[in-house]
Protein backbone atom coordinates (compact mmCIF):
# COMPACT_ATOMS: atom_id res chain seq x y z
CA UNK A 1 0.00 0.00 0.00
CA UNK A 2 2.72 2.32 1.11
CA UNK A 3 4.49 1.47 -2.52
CA UNK A 4 1.50 2.22 -4.39
CA UNK A 5 1.06 5.77 -2.57
CA UNK A 6 4.52 6.71 -3.36
CA UNK A 7 4.00 5.30 -7.01
CA UNK A 8 0.93 7.82 -7.33
CA UNK A 9 3.46 10.66 -5.44
CA UNK A 10 5.75 9.93 -8.12
CA UNK A 11 3.67 9.49 -11.25
CA UNK A 12 0.08 10.78 -9.91
CA UNK A 13 -0.57 13.25 -12.89
CA UNK A 14 0.82 11.49 -15.27
CA UNK A 15 -1.54 8.44 -14.33
CA UNK A 16 -4.43 10.97 -14.18
CA UNK A 17 -3.18 12.12 -17.32
CA UNK A 18 -3.63 8.67 -19.04
CA UNK A 19 -7.05 7.62 -17.20
CA UNK A 20 -9.25 10.69 -18.10
CA UNK A 21 -7.45 10.46 -22.03
CA UNK A 22 -8.31 6.94 -21.49
CA UNK A 23 -11.99 7.85 -20.79
CA UNK A 24 -12.09 10.45 -23.49
CA UNK A 25 -10.78 7.89 -26.52
CA UNK A 26 -13.60 4.91 -24.97
CA UNK A 27 -16.09 8.02 -25.70
CA UNK A 28 -14.55 9.60 -29.08
CA UNK A 29 -14.58 5.52 -30.32
CA UNK A 30 -17.70 4.69 -28.35
CA UNK A 31 -20.12 7.91 -30.12
CA UNK A 32 -17.40 8.50 -33.40
CA UNK A 33 -17.96 5.21 -35.92
CA UNK A 34 -20.28 3.59 -34.31
CA UNK A 35 -23.13 5.99 -34.06
CA UNK A 36 -23.67 4.34 -30.82
CA UNK A 37 -27.04 5.96 -28.96
CA UNK A 38 -24.96 7.74 -26.65
CA UNK A 39 -26.03 10.79 -28.11
CA UNK A 40 -29.87 10.26 -27.92
CA UNK A 41 -29.89 8.05 -24.87
CA UNK A 42 -27.85 9.09 -22.28
CA UNK A 43 -27.23 13.18 -22.85
CA UNK A 44 -30.88 13.21 -25.25
CA UNK A 45 -33.50 14.82 -23.57
CA UNK A 46 -32.22 17.37 -21.79
CA UNK A 47 -29.30 18.93 -24.17
CA UNK A 48 -31.95 18.56 -27.14
CA UNK A 49 -34.79 20.55 -24.81
CA UNK A 50 -32.13 22.76 -24.55
CA UNK A 51 -31.30 23.20 -27.85
CA UNK A 52 -35.08 23.08 -29.31
CA UNK A 53 -35.26 26.38 -27.01
CA UNK A 54 -32.46 27.92 -28.42
CA UNK A 55 -33.47 27.62 -31.99
CA UNK A 56 -37.12 28.38 -31.19
CA UNK A 57 -35.52 31.48 -29.42
CA UNK A 58 -33.57 32.07 -32.87
CA UNK A 59 -36.13 32.58 -34.91
CA UNK A 60 -39.32 35.43 -34.69
CA UNK A 61 -41.89 34.22 -33.02
CA UNK A 62 -44.18 34.99 -35.74
CA UNK A 63 -42.14 33.88 -38.30
CA UNK A 64 -41.93 30.29 -36.40
CA UNK A 65 -46.13 30.51 -36.93
CA UNK A 66 -46.05 30.96 -40.65
CA UNK A 67 -43.55 28.70 -41.00
CA UNK A 68 -45.63 25.96 -38.74
CA UNK A 69 -48.26 27.27 -41.75
CA UNK A 70 -46.41 26.47 -44.93
CA UNK A 71 -45.54 23.21 -43.67
CA UNK A 72 -48.95 22.30 -42.79
CA UNK A 73 -49.67 23.21 -46.09
CA UNK A 74 -47.09 21.69 -47.57
CA UNK A 75 -47.59 17.99 -45.73
CA UNK A 76 -51.05 18.12 -47.53
CA UNK A 77 -49.60 19.02 -51.14
CA UNK A 78 -46.86 16.34 -50.20
CA UNK A 79 -49.72 13.90 -49.14
CA UNK A 80 -51.56 14.13 -52.77
CA UNK A 81 -48.39 13.32 -55.04
CA UNK A 82 -49.16 11.07 -57.17
CA UNK A 83 -46.07 9.10 -55.76
CA UNK A 84 -47.50 9.31 -53.09
CA UNK A 85 -50.28 7.13 -53.87
CA UNK A 86 -51.29 3.47 -54.14
CA UNK A 87 -52.68 2.96 -57.50
CA UNK A 88 -55.66 0.73 -57.57
CA UNK A 89 -56.05 0.13 -61.33
CA UNK A 90 -58.96 -2.42 -61.14
CA UNK A 91 -59.41 -3.35 -65.75
CA UNK A 92 -62.53 -5.02 -64.80
CA UNK A 93 -64.37 -2.60 -64.11
CA UNK A 94 -62.35 0.27 -64.49
CA UNK A 95 -62.92 1.59 -60.80
CA UNK A 96 -59.97 3.90 -60.13
CA UNK A 97 -59.27 3.87 -56.75
CA UNK A 98 -56.01 5.63 -55.27
CA UNK A 99 -55.18 4.38 -51.91
CA UNK A 100 -52.41 6.80 -49.70
CA UNK A 101 -48.92 4.91 -49.87
CA UNK A 102 -46.67 7.36 -48.22
CA UNK A 103 -47.75 9.86 -46.01
CA UNK A 104 -45.35 12.87 -44.84
CA UNK A 105 -44.55 14.29 -40.97
CA UNK A 106 -43.41 17.68 -41.31
CA UNK A 107 -40.17 18.14 -38.65
CA UNK A 108 -37.49 21.10 -37.71
CA UNK A 109 -34.01 20.37 -37.76
CA UNK A 110 -32.83 21.33 -33.86
CA UNK A 111 -29.40 20.32 -34.17
CA UNK A 112 -26.57 19.12 -36.62
CA UNK A 113 -23.16 17.87 -37.15
CA UNK A 114 -21.88 19.41 -40.36
CA UNK A 115 -18.13 18.93 -39.68
CA UNK A 116 -16.81 15.35 -40.23
CA UNK A 117 -17.18 12.57 -42.37
CA UNK A 118 -20.51 10.90 -40.55
CA UNK A 119 -22.69 13.55 -40.10
CA UNK A 120 -26.19 13.86 -38.17
CA UNK A 121 -28.71 15.40 -37.32
CA UNK A 122 -31.41 15.58 -34.58
CA UNK A 123 -35.37 16.31 -36.01
CA UNK A 124 -37.58 17.59 -33.31
CA UNK A 125 -40.25 14.54 -33.78
CA UNK A 126 -40.13 10.86 -32.41
CA UNK A 127 -41.71 7.84 -31.92
CA UNK A 128 -44.72 9.53 -30.12
CA UNK A 129 -45.68 11.52 -33.66
CA UNK A 130 -45.05 8.26 -35.74
CA UNK A 131 -41.74 8.57 -36.91
CA UNK A 132 -39.81 4.79 -37.09
CA UNK A 133 -35.65 3.68 -37.59
CA UNK A 134 -35.30 3.41 -41.36
CA UNK A 135 -37.77 6.60 -42.27
CA UNK A 136 -36.75 8.51 -45.25
CA UNK A 137 -36.27 12.26 -44.46
CA UNK A 138 -36.44 14.63 -47.29
CA UNK A 139 -37.05 18.46 -48.05
CA UNK A 140 -38.63 20.62 -50.91
CA UNK A 141 -35.38 20.12 -52.80
CA UNK A 142 -34.17 17.03 -52.19
CA UNK A 143 -33.44 14.12 -49.47
CA UNK A 144 -31.48 14.97 -46.22
CA UNK A 145 -31.10 11.55 -44.68
CA UNK A 146 -32.68 8.29 -43.15
CA UNK A 147 -33.48 7.97 -39.80
CA UNK A 148 -31.72 6.40 -37.63
CA UNK A 149 -33.19 6.32 -34.32
CA UNK A 150 -35.77 7.70 -32.22
CA UNK A 151 -36.71 8.23 -28.67
CA UNK A 152 -39.68 9.89 -27.55
CA UNK A 153 -39.90 13.11 -29.29
CA UNK A 154 -36.74 13.22 -31.11
CA UNK A 155 -35.35 11.41 -33.82
CA UNK A 156 -31.20 11.08 -35.08
CA UNK A 157 -31.04 11.20 -38.61
CA UNK A 158 -28.10 9.84 -40.91
CA UNK A 159 -27.35 12.49 -42.95
CA UNK A 160 -26.85 11.75 -46.99
CA UNK A 161 -23.72 13.86 -46.09
CA UNK A 162 -22.53 10.29 -44.36
CA UNK A 163 -19.81 7.85 -45.17
CA UNK A 164 -22.13 4.86 -44.24
CA UNK A 165 -25.14 6.65 -46.45
CA UNK A 166 -26.91 4.73 -49.68
CA UNK A 167 -29.70 5.80 -51.28
CA UNK A 168 -31.06 4.17 -54.42
CA UNK A 169 -31.19 6.44 -56.78
CA UNK A 170 -32.57 6.65 -60.70
CA UNK A 171 -30.76 8.42 -63.48
CA UNK A 172 -33.49 9.80 -65.67
CA UNK A 173 -31.38 10.45 -69.12
CA UNK A 174 -32.24 12.91 -71.90
CA UNK A 175 -31.46 10.31 -74.53
CA UNK A 176 -34.41 8.15 -73.66
CA UNK A 177 -37.01 7.64 -75.98
CA UNK A 178 -40.18 6.04 -77.06
CA UNK A 179 -38.20 3.41 -78.57
CA UNK A 180 -35.36 3.35 -76.59
CA UNK A 181 -35.17 2.71 -72.90
CA UNK A 182 -32.16 4.83 -71.72
CA UNK A 183 -32.97 5.08 -67.70
CA UNK A 184 -30.74 3.44 -65.28
CA UNK A 185 -30.80 3.28 -61.38
CA UNK A 186 -27.36 2.67 -58.71
CA UNK A 187 -26.54 3.88 -55.59
CA UNK A 188 -26.16 7.30 -54.58
CA UNK A 189 -22.67 7.65 -51.65
CA UNK A 190 -21.03 10.10 -49.75
CA UNK A 191 -16.99 10.82 -49.53
CA UNK A 192 -15.72 12.56 -46.52
CA UNK A 193 -15.56 16.72 -48.87
CA UNK A 194 -17.70 18.59 -50.41
CA UNK A 195 -21.55 19.12 -49.16
CA UNK A 196 -22.62 19.86 -52.50
CA UNK A 197 -21.29 16.67 -54.08
CA UNK A 198 -22.34 12.63 -54.20
CA UNK A 199 -21.24 10.17 -55.90
CA UNK A 200 -23.07 7.81 -57.74
CA UNK A 201 -21.92 4.68 -58.37
CA UNK A 202 -23.08 0.97 -59.92
CA UNK A 203 -24.25 2.60 -62.73
CA UNK A 204 -22.45 -0.08 -66.01
CA UNK A 205 -20.07 1.09 -68.33
CA UNK A 206 -21.97 0.09 -71.35
CA UNK A 207 -24.58 2.66 -70.26
CA UNK A 208 -24.60 5.88 -71.14
CA UNK A 209 -24.98 8.56 -69.09
CA UNK A 210 -24.26 12.52 -69.45
CA UNK A 211 -23.36 16.13 -67.42
CA UNK A 212 -27.29 16.99 -67.28
CA UNK A 213 -28.85 14.08 -66.56
CA UNK A 214 -31.46 14.54 -63.70
CA UNK A 215 -31.02 11.88 -60.33
CA UNK A 216 -34.28 11.48 -58.80
CA UNK A 217 -34.62 8.91 -55.67
CA UNK A 218 -35.90 5.37 -57.59
CA UNK A 219 -38.28 4.05 -55.55
CA UNK A 220 -37.01 0.91 -54.37
CA UNK A 221 -36.46 1.03 -50.60
CA UNK A 222 -39.28 2.11 -48.01
CA UNK A 223 -37.57 5.25 -47.50
CA UNK A 224 -38.31 7.62 -50.08
CA UNK A 225 -41.23 7.83 -52.76
CA UNK A 226 -40.02 7.28 -56.23
CA UNK A 227 -39.16 10.35 -58.47
CA UNK A 228 -37.67 13.01 -55.50
CA UNK A 229 -35.17 15.29 -56.89
CA UNK A 230 -32.04 14.51 -55.98
CA UNK A 231 -29.67 16.38 -58.13
CA UNK A 232 -27.98 16.51 -61.36
CA UNK A 233 -25.13 15.09 -62.69
CA UNK A 234 -22.53 17.35 -62.50
CA UNK A 235 -19.29 15.35 -64.10
CA UNK A 236 -18.26 11.75 -65.18
CA UNK A 237 -14.05 11.82 -63.85
CA UNK A 238 -14.22 8.43 -65.68
CA UNK A 239 -14.30 4.37 -64.78
CA UNK A 240 -14.91 3.79 -60.67
CA UNK A 241 -11.37 2.64 -59.49
CA UNK A 242 -12.42 -0.32 -57.58
CA UNK A 243 -15.22 -1.54 -59.79
CA UNK A 244 -13.61 -1.00 -63.15
CA UNK A 245 -16.40 -1.94 -65.06
CA UNK A 246 -18.68 1.06 -63.42
CA UNK A 247 -18.80 4.78 -64.31
CA UNK A 248 -17.60 7.19 -61.30
CA UNK A 249 -20.14 9.67 -61.26
CA UNK A 250 -20.16 13.35 -59.34
CA UNK A 251 -23.87 13.99 -58.69
CA UNK A 252 -24.80 17.91 -57.70
CA UNK A 253 -27.12 17.63 -54.88
CA UNK A 254 -30.31 20.00 -55.92
CA UNK A 255 -30.58 20.59 -52.02
CA UNK A 256 -28.07 21.81 -49.34
CA UNK A 257 -28.42 19.49 -46.56
CA UNK A 258 -25.84 21.38 -44.33
CA UNK A 259 -28.30 23.99 -44.14
CA UNK A 260 -32.01 22.76 -44.11
CA UNK A 261 -34.30 23.76 -41.64
CA UNK A 262 -37.69 21.91 -42.41
CA UNK A 263 -37.88 18.69 -43.75
CA UNK A 264 -40.35 15.66 -43.65
CA UNK A 265 -40.39 12.34 -43.27
CA UNK A 266 -41.53 9.90 -44.94
CA UNK A 267 -43.89 7.42 -43.61
CA UNK A 268 -44.72 4.49 -45.94
CA UNK A 269 -48.61 2.74 -45.17
CA UNK A 270 -47.80 0.35 -42.67
CA UNK A 271 -50.03 -2.67 -44.04
CA UNK A 272 -48.94 -1.69 -47.59
CA UNK A 273 -44.88 -1.85 -46.32
CA UNK A 274 -45.90 -5.26 -44.67
CA UNK A 275 -47.47 -6.86 -47.66
CA UNK A 276 -44.20 -5.86 -49.72
CA UNK A 277 -42.13 -7.33 -46.93
CA UNK A 278 -43.85 -10.55 -46.89
CA UNK A 279 -43.85 -10.65 -51.05
CA UNK A 280 -39.86 -10.08 -51.10
CA UNK A 281 -39.50 -12.17 -48.73
CA UNK A 282 -41.48 -15.88 -49.29
CA UNK A 283 -41.40 -14.80 -53.25
CA UNK A 284 -45.02 -14.22 -53.38
CA UNK A 285 -45.61 -18.37 -53.53
CA UNK A 286 -47.40 -18.20 -50.00
CA UNK A 287 -51.09 -19.77 -50.17
CA UNK B 1 -10.17 37.13 -1.25
CA UNK B 2 -9.95 33.36 -1.65
CA UNK B 3 -13.60 32.38 -1.74
CA UNK B 4 -13.85 35.56 -4.24
CA UNK B 5 -11.30 33.95 -6.55
CA UNK B 6 -13.01 30.77 -6.54
CA UNK B 7 -16.76 32.63 -6.96
CA UNK B 8 -15.38 34.40 -10.34
CA UNK B 9 -14.14 30.96 -11.54
CA UNK B 10 -17.39 29.37 -10.98
CA UNK B 11 -18.58 32.55 -12.45
CA UNK B 12 -16.25 31.93 -15.71
CA UNK B 13 -16.85 28.20 -15.92
CA UNK B 14 -20.76 29.07 -16.62
CA UNK B 15 -20.22 32.19 -18.97
CA UNK B 16 -17.66 30.34 -21.10
CA UNK B 17 -19.90 26.98 -21.34
CA UNK B 18 -22.98 28.83 -22.32
CA UNK B 19 -21.23 31.45 -24.77
CA UNK B 20 -19.14 27.94 -26.20
CA UNK B 21 -22.31 25.72 -26.75
CA UNK B 22 -24.99 28.36 -28.02
CA UNK B 23 -23.30 31.11 -29.91
CA UNK B 24 -19.40 30.32 -30.78
CA UNK B 25 -20.54 26.86 -31.86
CA UNK B 26 -22.35 28.19 -34.45
CA UNK B 27 -19.81 30.22 -36.09
CA UNK B 28 -18.21 28.53 -39.17
CA UNK B 29 -17.34 29.37 -42.40
CA UNK B 30 -17.30 27.33 -45.23
CA UNK B 31 -14.64 26.81 -48.01
CA UNK B 32 -14.83 24.16 -50.61
CA UNK B 33 -18.30 23.12 -49.23
CA UNK B 34 -16.80 22.16 -46.10
CA UNK B 35 -16.71 24.11 -42.87
CA UNK B 36 -13.25 25.19 -42.04
CA UNK B 37 -12.57 25.81 -38.63
CA UNK B 38 -14.15 25.51 -35.74
CA UNK B 39 -14.29 28.74 -32.69
CA UNK B 40 -12.96 27.07 -29.67
CA UNK B 41 -12.37 29.63 -26.94
CA UNK B 42 -13.42 27.95 -23.77
CA UNK B 43 -9.57 27.36 -23.31
CA UNK B 44 -9.22 30.62 -21.78
CA UNK B 45 -11.13 28.92 -18.75
CA UNK B 46 -7.75 26.61 -17.63
CA UNK B 47 -5.57 29.53 -19.02
CA UNK B 48 -6.53 31.76 -16.05
CA UNK B 49 -6.83 29.32 -13.12
CA UNK B 50 -4.75 31.10 -10.43
CA UNK B 51 -0.92 30.21 -10.37
CA UNK B 52 -1.31 27.69 -7.50
CA UNK B 53 -3.87 25.14 -9.05
CA UNK B 54 -2.18 22.03 -8.60
CA UNK B 55 -1.94 19.72 -12.43
CA UNK B 56 -4.42 17.38 -10.84
CA UNK B 57 -7.02 19.73 -10.25
CA UNK B 58 -6.11 21.68 -13.70
CA UNK B 59 -6.85 17.86 -15.87
CA UNK B 60 -10.06 17.66 -13.82
CA UNK B 61 -11.38 20.68 -14.12
CA UNK B 62 -10.66 20.76 -18.21
CA UNK B 63 -12.00 17.06 -17.91
CA UNK B 64 -15.44 18.65 -16.61
CA UNK B 65 -15.69 20.99 -18.60
CA UNK B 66 -15.07 19.24 -22.04
CA UNK B 67 -17.78 16.52 -21.00
CA UNK B 68 -20.37 19.73 -20.75
CA UNK B 69 -19.05 21.04 -24.00
CA UNK B 70 -19.20 17.59 -25.62
CA UNK B 71 -22.70 17.07 -24.53
CA UNK B 72 -23.50 19.32 -27.43
CA UNK B 73 -21.21 18.57 -30.10
CA UNK B 74 -20.53 14.62 -31.97
CA UNK B 75 -18.54 12.74 -31.28
CA UNK B 76 -18.26 12.65 -27.49
CA UNK B 77 -14.64 13.28 -25.86
CA UNK B 78 -12.94 15.36 -28.38
CA UNK B 79 -13.15 18.45 -26.12
CA UNK B 80 -12.51 16.71 -23.05
CA UNK B 81 -9.20 14.77 -24.41
CA UNK B 82 -7.98 18.20 -25.56
CA UNK B 83 -8.59 20.03 -22.38
CA UNK B 84 -7.18 17.44 -19.86
CA UNK B 85 -4.06 17.56 -22.42
CA UNK B 86 -4.09 21.16 -22.34
CA UNK B 87 -4.49 20.77 -18.35
CA UNK B 88 -1.42 18.29 -18.00
CA UNK B 89 0.92 20.65 -20.07
CA UNK B 90 -0.24 24.36 -18.57
CA UNK B 91 2.54 24.14 -15.98
CA UNK B 92 5.20 23.46 -18.58
CA UNK B 93 4.28 26.12 -20.42
CA UNK B 94 4.17 28.48 -17.46
CA UNK B 95 7.58 27.46 -15.91
CA UNK B 96 9.14 28.38 -19.60
CA UNK B 97 7.64 31.56 -19.54
CA UNK B 98 7.92 32.60 -15.81
CA UNK B 99 9.84 35.91 -15.32
CA UNK B 100 12.82 36.33 -13.76
CA UNK B 101 12.09 36.93 -10.30
CA UNK B 102 8.93 34.20 -10.37
CA UNK B 103 4.84 33.93 -10.13
CA UNK B 104 3.45 35.17 -7.59
CA UNK B 105 1.53 32.18 -6.33
CA UNK B 106 -1.78 34.21 -4.76
CA UNK B 107 -2.33 35.08 -8.74
CA UNK B 108 -3.47 34.22 -11.39
CA UNK B 109 -1.52 34.12 -14.92
CA UNK B 110 -3.92 37.28 -16.48
CA UNK B 111 -4.02 40.14 -18.61
CA UNK B 112 -3.81 42.44 -16.03
CA UNK B 113 -1.46 40.61 -13.35
CA UNK B 114 0.97 39.92 -16.17
CA UNK B 115 0.89 42.29 -19.20
CA UNK B 116 -0.27 42.32 -22.04
CA UNK B 117 2.96 40.94 -23.87
CA UNK B 118 3.04 38.36 -21.70
CA UNK B 119 -0.10 37.32 -21.96
CA UNK B 120 -0.10 37.10 -25.55
CA UNK B 121 2.46 34.68 -25.77
CA UNK B 122 0.97 32.26 -23.35
CA UNK B 123 -2.20 32.17 -24.35
CA UNK B 124 -1.09 31.95 -27.81
CA UNK B 125 1.21 28.46 -26.78
CA UNK B 126 -1.37 27.17 -25.27
CA UNK B 127 -4.31 27.87 -27.68
CA UNK B 128 -2.01 25.92 -30.68
CA UNK B 129 -1.50 23.35 -28.17
CA UNK B 130 -4.99 22.70 -27.53
CA UNK B 131 -6.40 23.29 -31.48
CA UNK B 132 -3.78 20.88 -33.06
CA UNK B 133 -4.18 18.07 -30.38
CA UNK B 134 -8.15 18.84 -30.73
CA UNK B 135 -8.13 18.40 -34.31
CA UNK B 136 -5.36 15.46 -34.42
CA UNK B 137 -7.95 13.62 -32.10
CA UNK B 138 -10.31 13.89 -34.28
CA UNK B 139 -8.54 12.99 -36.97
CA UNK B 140 -7.47 10.00 -35.02
CA UNK B 141 -4.76 9.61 -37.78
CA UNK B 142 -1.60 11.78 -38.53
CA UNK B 143 -2.79 10.35 -42.30
CA UNK B 144 -4.51 14.00 -43.00
CA UNK B 145 -1.36 16.42 -41.20
CA UNK B 146 -2.18 18.54 -44.14
CA UNK B 147 -6.12 19.15 -43.09
CA UNK B 148 -5.34 19.14 -39.32
CA UNK B 149 -2.47 21.60 -39.56
CA UNK B 150 -5.09 23.67 -42.02
CA UNK B 151 -7.88 23.91 -39.68
CA UNK B 152 -5.67 23.96 -36.78
CA UNK B 153 -3.91 27.16 -38.00
CA UNK B 154 -7.31 28.40 -39.49
CA UNK B 155 -9.22 27.73 -35.85
CA UNK B 156 -6.24 28.98 -34.30
CA UNK B 157 -6.61 32.35 -35.35
CA UNK B 158 -9.88 32.85 -35.18
CA UNK B 159 -10.29 31.55 -31.67
CA UNK B 160 -7.33 33.80 -30.20
CA UNK B 161 -9.51 36.82 -31.67
CA UNK B 162 -12.26 35.74 -29.25
CA UNK B 163 -10.04 34.81 -26.16
CA UNK B 164 -8.25 38.46 -26.82
CA UNK B 165 -12.08 40.21 -27.01
CA UNK B 166 -13.04 38.34 -23.90
CA UNK B 167 -9.70 39.33 -21.83
CA UNK B 168 -10.51 42.92 -23.00
CA UNK B 169 -13.89 43.07 -22.22
CA UNK B 170 -13.76 41.74 -18.86
CA UNK B 171 -10.26 41.96 -17.94
CA UNK B 172 -10.40 39.69 -15.16
CA UNK B 173 -7.46 40.56 -12.30
CA UNK B 174 -7.40 36.97 -10.41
Amino acid sequence: MGSLLQLFARFGNLLTLLFLEGICLMLIVQSGPKQKDVWLNSTGLAVNAANEKISWLRSYVGLQQQVADLKAANTLRHNAQPEARYDNVLVKDTLRISDTLYSYIAATVISRSIYGANNTLIINRGGAHGVEKGMGVICDKGIVGIVADTSRYFSKVISILNTKSRVSASVISQKTTPEKNNDTFGVLVWENGSSEEANLTDIPRYHEVQVGDTILTSGYSFAFPKGHPIGIIKSIPGSDPVKTSMHAIKVGLSNDPIRVQHVYIVKMDKQKKEDLLRIEKDGGYEQ
Amino acid sequence: MNSKIILSNVLRFVLILLVQVFILKRIWLEVDGRPSFQVLAYPLFLMILPFKMPRIALMLLGFLLGILIDLFYTPMGLHAGALVFLGYVRPWILSFLAPRDGYNMNHSPTMKRMGRNWFLKYSAILLLLHTFFYFSLEAFTFAYIYEILWQTLTSFAISFIFIIIFMLVFNPED
